[in-house]
């Protein structure tokens, strides 16, 4: 099967000449349609600038990044597949949800961008009211404003603003760094079910190694730009390979290491 | 006893309301004690650690109780008293460590700058000091860090510059507000160790507030659960974490995903905190207790031994045994 | 130590804290209580007042305040204190009119230049560079005396001196609007440009001009005022403040109360505006915040 994704060599540089920073170096991987795909990473790593090359927020400075085997950037311009196909939720709920504006628009702004029927038919309101409630809000929740929520649930509201297209590929640039434990358990599992239902495939971009273990089947590790290890996530928590995966896998506090099922709910 | 906390309430008035954000919180800390205040967004964790550095904002009012460091009632204390128990006495590290740096002054300046206060030193004896107290945190070519500029430094040597300068007086006990929060998980560990380490060689005590029960699990001797503005558990860490007797903090062990078994879907809590303009009649967490019974909503539960023949210290306010 | 509270705080805000504070402002408040009385009084001129404000009454000129005129009478018998109040209603509207107007323009260019950003930018800001360059009166002046002297020109002559100020306001605004998630993720939909400015950035961009706004009507009540004193603006027989001082200062020392009232009000007018400037300066000062 070809993947879905596809980075072959892709470097990013910042600045010009001697200033020239390298973002990203070298980067290659694959995403397979229907995986949760982790990318962790420290800051700086440059973790965050491939998921916006994916967005069309960056280009990358060399190499090709494809997408359902149709290359996403030439040159400096992004083709995007089909709008709303490839989906973003942001780190911070806070500032990714436009304080003036209402839930509902809010939530069917990525409509705005589709043909008019196409349009029509996903914006309908029965549609709506279905995906306000699977994502664990209420239908009174369209009328308020970001303010009134809390961070989990404005990060629902991003979660369903990402859905209302129906996308095939959903960028999760670190969902839940911002919220609390307990809400950031919600979030995950509500992201998790939502790709079972709806066969999305994921990029879970994160610095939180116990979250990426929990949602990706496979992962690459990246620092200071380069990918330094790429496998499926067992692999790469029961048999680290490089010296930086084990030293990350090390700096976890010990209650992740041997956290025991007895702390039953 | 070095420091102890006894039926702390604050109360903030906002422009319309009036909220509690501590209730009744009674809390010590021995010498050389670390201890770990461990709970989410709004459960009056900083609030605690404002309270006992006198930094409160104007909007908040003390509605009852004393905070007694070495006898004295520090909500007692006049500005300059407190100033000068902050400065010598009791140390801050706060989770951002560029508001506790002066941004235009080099590292060494700002260093020997408070080790003369405290030590009486000459400029260059104190500099000399300075210099030294970076080898203490573990920062590789002292001489050439101190020569620099905050933010020419990373954050996490930062952050060793604040616990060093924390550390300058040497003081009784170290408050630090999500110390680690705003650090990448290696340079987390190793400031975590850094911290243990002082606190070990000098005898200090640490208060530590966190969100990351991780946090707590590698560093604290002990731990307070916080729920908002109550502890709702408190006792050895090592006890709390591995036999937790508040459906809370089951609950927030529950939500931390398990390396081991990925497949185990999160125990969420549901819901939300509650309105704090006005606590409900009995437990604070009943409305999202997943094992609430008829009492818990009428009667608050007082902190209790869990165990009461194995010691007093492991409390819980729960009515579910 | 925001967090703090902000921790303890239940999340819904109903009272938003610039009314509230402005409330608590005693100086903002009389300047509000002033502009709110001429504002009252003009609009009640026809109930408070029988009299025309351009009708020509020779027999009665120049007669001194008394019951029957209260601020008396000018050079061709027309009662003072009937011609301010309807002045009112063309200064203070003028004033807004003037100011809103440069405010709407420079607040789209700014946006624009601002979310573009590059050559657009550039030559955008650099033309607004040379029209600040000038004194504005002056160019006012100029623009003034170039159109030909009336009230609409004054108006426009004020509104184009008053453009870069917003331009600059808005654009700075823009800039940081600009870097949020939520536009961001607008151009991930893949949401033409021109419809980002105007869902996202214009929106949260008015509350800074607004306020700019407020502040600036007194200045262009002032200016207003100003050209029609130097009779570059509103003609006589124009019931205009500045106007009628430009023709009664000549009679100050014989018939003081002609210039004087006019003046008054210009006056009252000004420090009313002015101290709801500053009061909205304090509250939105943090510095200025005790």
């Amino acid at each position: 099967m070809k993947p879905l994704i596809e980075l072959k060599g892709v470097h990013k540089y910042y600045g010009k000449g001697k200033q020239r920073i390298a973002a990203v170096r070298d980067v290659t991987f694959q995403i397979e349609a229907g995986e949760t795909f982790g990318l962790i990473g420290e800051s700086g790593s440059g973790k965050s600038t491939l998921g916006k090359m994916l967005i069309g927020l960056e280009p990358p400075s060399e190499g090709e990044v494809r997408y359902a085997e149709k290359a996403l950037w030439k040159g400096q311009s992004f083709h995007r597949p089909r709008p709303g196909e490839i989906q973003i939720v942001f780190q911070d709920p806070q500032s990714s949800l436009d304080p003036r504006m209402r839930v509902k628009e809010i939530i069917l702004e990525p409509l705005r961008a589709l043909p008019r029927l196409e349009r029509l038919e996903k914006g309908g309101e029965e549609r709506l009211h279905a995906l306000i409630r699977r994502v664990g809000l209420k239908e009174e929740h369209l009328s308020r404003y970001p303010h009134e929520f809390s961070g989990g649930q404005r990060q629902r509201i991003a979660i369903a603003r990402a859905l209302i297209t129906d996308p095939a590929f959903v960028i999760l640039d670190e969902p839940t760094s911002a919220l609390d434990v307990s809400v950031q358990a919600q979030v995950l599992n509500l992201l998790k079910e939502l790709k079972q239902e709806r066969n999305l495939t994921y990029l879970f971009i994160s610095h939180n190694m116990s979250v990426i273990r929990y949602m990706c089947e496979r992962m690459a590790v990246m620092c200071k730009g380069e990918v330094v290890e790429t496998g499926t996530a067992d692999e790469i928590f029961r048999t680290p390979s490089h010296p930086y995966t084990q030293t990350l896998l090390a700096s976890l506090p010990s209650i992740f290491r041997d956290k025991r099922v007895e702390a039953n709910v | 006893m070095l420091l102890q906390i006894t039926d702390l309430s604050v109360e903030f008035t906002t422009m319309q309301d009036r909220i509690e954000a501590l209730h009744h919180v009674s809390l010590s800390i021995d010498e050389g004690e670390i201890v770990g205040i461990v709970g989410e967004s709004g459960s009056g964790k900083s609030v605690t650690a404002l309270s006992i550095l006198g930094l409160l904002e104007k909007n908040a009012v003390i509605k009852s109780g004393r905070i007694l460091y070495r006898g004295t009632d520090i909500l007692r204390l006049d500005k300059k008293e407190l100033q000068a128990l902050r400065g010598k006495e009791i140390g801050m590290v706060f989770q951002e460590p560029m508001t506790a740096l002066h941004p235009t002054m080099r590292v060494g300046d700002q260093l020997a700058e408070v080790i003369a206060r405290h030590r009486q030193l000459s400029r260059k004896e104190a500099y000399a000091q300075a210099v030294k107290s970076l080898e203490e945190v573990h920062i590789r070519e002292p001489e050439i860090v101190a020569r620099k500029y905050p933010f020419e430094l990373s954050g996490g040597m930062r952050q060793r510059v604040v616990i060093s300068l924390a550390m300058a007086a040497p003081p009784q006990l170290l408050i630090c507000d999500e110390p680690t929060t705003a650090l990448d998980v290696t340079i987390q560990h190793e400031i975590l160790k850094l911290m243990k380490e002082l606190s070990v060689k000098r005898g200090t005590a640490i208060m530590l507030i966190t969100h990351d029960l991780g946090v707590v699990a590698e560093l604290c001797d002990r731990v307070a659960v916080m729920y908002a503005g109550e502890i709702v558990e408190t006792g050895r860490t090592a006890e709390v974490l591995q036999n937790p007797g508040h459906p809370y903090t089951r609950a927030l062990i529950g939500a931390l995903p398990d390396l081991a078994d990925p497949a185990e879907p999160l125990h969420a809590i549901g819901g939300e905190l509650p309105d704090l303009r006005s606590r409900p009649e009995g437990c604070i967490f009943a409305a999202r207790c997943a094992s609430v019974i008829p009492p818990c909503r009428e009667v608050r539960p007082q902190l209790q031994p869990v165990r009461p023949d194995q010691g007093h210290e492991h409390q819980v306010s729960c009515w579910v045994r | 130590m925001s967090t703090a509270l902000a921790e303890a705080s239940v999340r819904r805000r109903t009272v938003n804290p610039f009314w509230y504070k402005l409330k608590k402002n005693p100086l903002a408040l009389l300047g509000a209580g002033i502009l709110a009385v001429i504002l009252l009084l003009s609009l009640a001129a026809p109930l408070l007042s029988s009299y025309d404000p351009t009708k020509i009454n020779i027999i009665e000129r120049f007669a001194p305040p008394s019951a029957k005129h209260w601020f008396g009478t000018d050079e061709v018998g027309r009662d003072i204190f009937t011609r301010i109040l309807y002045g009112a209603r063309l200064s203070l509207g003028v004033g807004a009119a003037v100011v809103l107007t440069a405010g709407c323009i420079g607040t789209v260019i700014g946006a624009i230049s601002g979310y573009v950003g590059g050559r657009v930018d550039q030559l955008i800001m650099r033309v607004m560079d040379m029209v600040l360059a000038f004194p504005s009166l002056v160019l006012a002046m100029a623009v003034a005396a170039t159109l030909g002297p009336n009230l609409l020109n004054a108006m426009l002559a004020i509104a184009i001196v008053k453009i870069p100020v917003y331009v600059r306001l808005a654009r700075a605004e823009t800039l940081a609007v600009r870097e949020k998630l939520f536009v961001q993720a607008a151009v991930t939909f893949g949401i033409p440009g021109w419809r980002i400015i105007g869902t996202h950035i214009l929106p949260n961009v008015v509350s800074p001009v607004i306020i700019q706004v407020s502040l600036d009507i007194g200045d262009a009540v002032l200016a207003v005022a100003t050209l029609g004193f130097l009779g570059l603006g509103a003609q006589p027989p124009t019931p205009e403040w500045g106007a009628m001082i430009s023709v009664g200062w000549k009679y100050f020392l014989d018939y003081w109360w002609y210039p004087a009232f006019p003046g008054l009000f210009l006056f009252l007018a000004s420090c009313g505006f002015n101290l709801i400037g500053d009061g909205v300066r304090d509250i939105l000062d943090p510095k200025a915040a005790r």
